[in-house]
């Protein structure tokens, strides 16, 4: 059933498609960073590399 | 509180594999760019010649250096975001030393002609379920550490790693299911057209998750260590990671352009990898301003030299690279250098100096000691930053000379270069500057090795660091939706392949099922048992290495080579032999070009074609033909699906033997030794004069 489905696609309109389907994926990943309340969290979020050892110091033991 | 120890040993021996195999790695890549200034560097033996050594240097530096650094990395900074140690011991010393068994096996085999011929995935079947079973290894070692963390969110590295695993794991298992014909000989279950989509969906997403996605999770740990600066924009950081691990999967099929692949999934190939400059931009954009405020110290700071440099390489390469992906522009950089130093931009710029710069990182803190010599450091940054431009530089203009040359027609439409050698020979002084650049390269990473090595020598021994951690699950300031997906690593994970195994499904699916994709060619038959021994011994030297065997549909392609290929030609050929450059001339239309005779003294001696880089083949006038392997390999043939009969499977060493005889009488009567019966070069010359001849398009 899949291979008579497929053979009758035009598969040419697959790359518009998925392209699509990339763009909404888009939107809802930005949708979802912009959500209430985040900011805060991303900007608490960004230091956490820095947690824990000293850092910039790069030679030393 | 409680007291915990991070296990600093296993970072610190993937850091010493990561520089000895980084050395073992470039001194081949040295070795092969001296073969191409040189021919005479293969030495006239097998298991030193360029086709046989090409793959141990990509290997070495993808899997050896690169993998042992991904290794490194994820070791360290995985114990220090989650607050715990990893797992388990145990599976920490499995998962290295089953590593580094498995880099041996393939510095052993390859040399030895032991390859399953497919580009990047040469390993044979054995060490492709080692390699399997190690990955298991680390993927439990690693979601075992995801689940018993002490930090509840995930920062954005640990989101490259989940991807980095899963990926790779799917990627790996798919593109090598085989079929196994003796303990070091296999052929894939897919064939020709379907084999080369398979190959490069791996081919390409092996860079995009062993040599790209680690490396940003390890630059998004260990930049904004160095500069002591958070991530500039954690937000760019989530659609970075969210956008590359959804186009990454699509763009495989650009590495296929023009060639016999159905159109519509060249399309999507060149579209995905075009959009693929956006995230890629996203995500260095923010690696370079995690540097603001800090930029005076790059100045004075090798490590953050290294780390800028990298990430301003990461932009030029994914920046080339969706241009490069471009058909119009493909059309003239494929098969060419032009790919070569895309390849080393990105390997060598941006791996290679973000590994060193991590090293540099690493080294004084493992060790407990100053790093021997800052001045060092700094003198293995221009050193290796020169060397880069030399490659890049000269491969650049290598590519596209031979691109130009491969294409100039004179006014009344003939090809102004008919021979091939003419459009080599122009490019061998770039092959000179390229091993110079080669060297600094080198010299470079020996010069780390000596610090490293100094550094250690003052310091202590490497113990594990004790740290102090809150007992319970650290919270982070609450958010609406958090909890959702940020926290939740199986959901996380579960996303990911998600969006793998869709992009893999609807991309590949269709070539395999639509019968139209690849029409049948009548005319089209199965290779005799001795051509597809000769064919076995064209994978065992890595002859794709140089050649490939795909006509593209273009005017000078077809006037140089013949007609051009057909899809439905390569349905037989488990693996496809597409190859990716042209250091020699392509080969699919060679059948019926040339005779036996001459064949046979090409092998023997490539200067009679005057400029030819090309390494002598004599052993194939001493090697025997293993008859009494030839059935099983046909029968495996039969197994995978080639039409070959009983009766033809059961005769296939008669036939064999029967077609060596016939051939060799053929050289005999050209004035050739009667001792080449039986010999090797009988079943390579098969294979050439078989090569594209089953359309009958010289008649």
């Amino acid at each position: 059933m899949l291979k008579s489905i497929l053979t009758n696609t035009e598969l040419a309109l697959l790359p518009s498609l998925v392209a699509l389907c990339f763009f909404v994926f888009f939107i809802t990943t930005l949708v979802w960073m912009y959500r209430r309340g985040s900011k805060e969290h991303y900007s608490i979020m960004s230091k956490m590399a820095l947690d824990g050892q000293e850092n910039g110091d790069l030679h030393g033991a | 509180m409680e007291t915990i120890k991070y296990d600093n040993r296993i970072t610190k021996l993937f850091l010493i594999a990561t520089m000895l195999w980084g050395a073992v790695g470039m001194l081949v890549g040295v070795i092969i760019a001296g073969q191409l200034a040189d021919w005479r560097l293969n030495l006239g033996i097998p298991w030193t010649s360029f086709g046989r050594l090409r793959p141990l240097h990509t290997n070495a530096v993808i899997f050896a250096f690169a993998g042992n650094a991904v290794f490194a990395g994820v070791y360290y900074s995985t114990q220090r975001l989650l607050k715990t140690r990893m797992y388990s011991d145990v599976l920490s010393r499995i998962h290295f030393w089953g590593w580094q068994a498995i880099i041996v096996a393939a510095a052993i085999t390859l040399p030895l002609g032991i390859t399953s011929g497919k580009e990047y995935a040469e390993l044979e079947w054995p060490i492709d379920i080692a390699i399997a079973l190690v990955w298991v290894v680390f993927a439990v070692n690693f979601f075992g550490a995801l689940f018993q963390r002490r930090e509840r969110h995930l920062y954005v590295a640990i989101w490259f790693y989940i991807a980095t695993i899963l990926t790779i794991a799917v990627l790996h298992i798919v593109n090598s299911l085989a079929v196994p014909a003796g303990l070091f000989k296999s052929y894939p279950i897919y064939a020709g057209a379907q084999d080369a989509l398979v190959q490069w969906w791996y081919g390409h997403n092996a860079v995009g998750f062993l040599l790209t996605t680690p490396f940003l999770g390890m630059m998004y740990y260990f930049l904004p260590k160095a500069s002591g600066r958070p991530v500039y924009s954690y937000r760019l950081s989530i659609i970075h990671f969210w956008s590359l691990v959804f186009i990454y999967i699509w763009a495989g099929p650009h590495h296929l352009h023009y060639t016999s692949l159905p159109d519509w999934a060249q399309m999507l190939g060149m579209l995905f990898s075009v959009m693929l400059l956006a995230p890629s931009w996203g995500g260095m954009i923010n690696g370079l301003l995690t540097l603001r405020g800090a930029w005076d110290r790059v100045r004075t700071e090798p490590i953050l030299k290294f780390f800028a440099a990298a990430v301003t390489f990461y932009g030029m390469a994914t920046f080339e690279g969706p241009l490069m992906s471009i058909r119009a522009v493909n059309a003239l950089s494929h098969y060419t250098d032009w790919t070569i130093g895309h390849v080393h931009s990105g390997a060598l710029g941006w791996v290679a100096l973000l590994v060193y710069g991590m090293v540099y990182y690493l080294a004084p803190r493992l060790w407990k000691a100053p790093l021997y010599s800052v001045k060092m450091a700094n003198a293995h940054f221009w050193l290796s930053l020169v060397g880069i431009l030399f490659y890049v530089i000269s491969m650049w203009i290598s590519g596209i000379t031979q691109g130009l040359m491969w294409k100039e027609f004179n006014a009344e439409g003939v090809l102004v270069y008919p021979n091939f050698v003419d459009t080599v020979t122009r490019i061998v002084p770039m092959y000179w500057v390229r091993l110079v650049g080669g060297l600094l390269f080198l010299s470079g990473i020996l010069l780390m090795i000596y610090n490293v090595y100094k550094t250690a020598q003052a310091g202590s021994p490497v113990t594990d660091e004790e740290v102090t951690v809150k007992s319970d699950m650290h919270e982070t300031p609450k958010s609406f939706g958090h909890a959702l997906l940020e926290r939740k690593p199986l959901l996380m994970a579960g996303l990911t392949v998600a969006l793998l195994l869709v992009g893999t499904f609807v991309e590949l699916i269709p070539t395999f099922l639509v019968k139209n994709n690849i029409p049948t060619l009548p005319s089209v038959k199965p290779y005799t048992p001795l051509e597809l021994y000769g064919r076995d011994i064209y994978l065992r030297e890595g002859c794709y290495n140089c050649h490939s065997q795909m006509v593209r549909p273009f005017r000078d392609e077809e006037s140089r080579y013949g007609a051009r290929s057909q899809a439905g030609e390569f349905v037989y050929d488990h693996p496809f032999q597409w190859g990716s450059r042209r250091i020699g001339p392509d080969l699919h239309r060679i059948g019926g070009k040339y005779n036996s005779f001459w064949h046979y003294n090409h092998f023997m001696d490539p200067r009679m074609i005057k400029g030819s880089l090309m390494p002598a083949y004599t052993w194939f006038a001493q090697d025997p033909i293993p008859y009494a392997k030839i059935s099983t390999r046909v029968g495996v043939m039969k197994t995978l699906g080639v039409p070959y009969t009983p009766e033809e499977v059961k005769n296939s060493e008669t036939h064999a033997r029967t077609q060596a005889m016939a051939l060799a009488q053929e050289l005999e009567a050209a004035g050739v030794n009667a001792s080449i019966r039986d010999k090797d070069m009988l079943a390579i010359i098969a294979y050439m004069n078989r090569l594209g001849t089953d359309l009958g398009w010289r008649k």
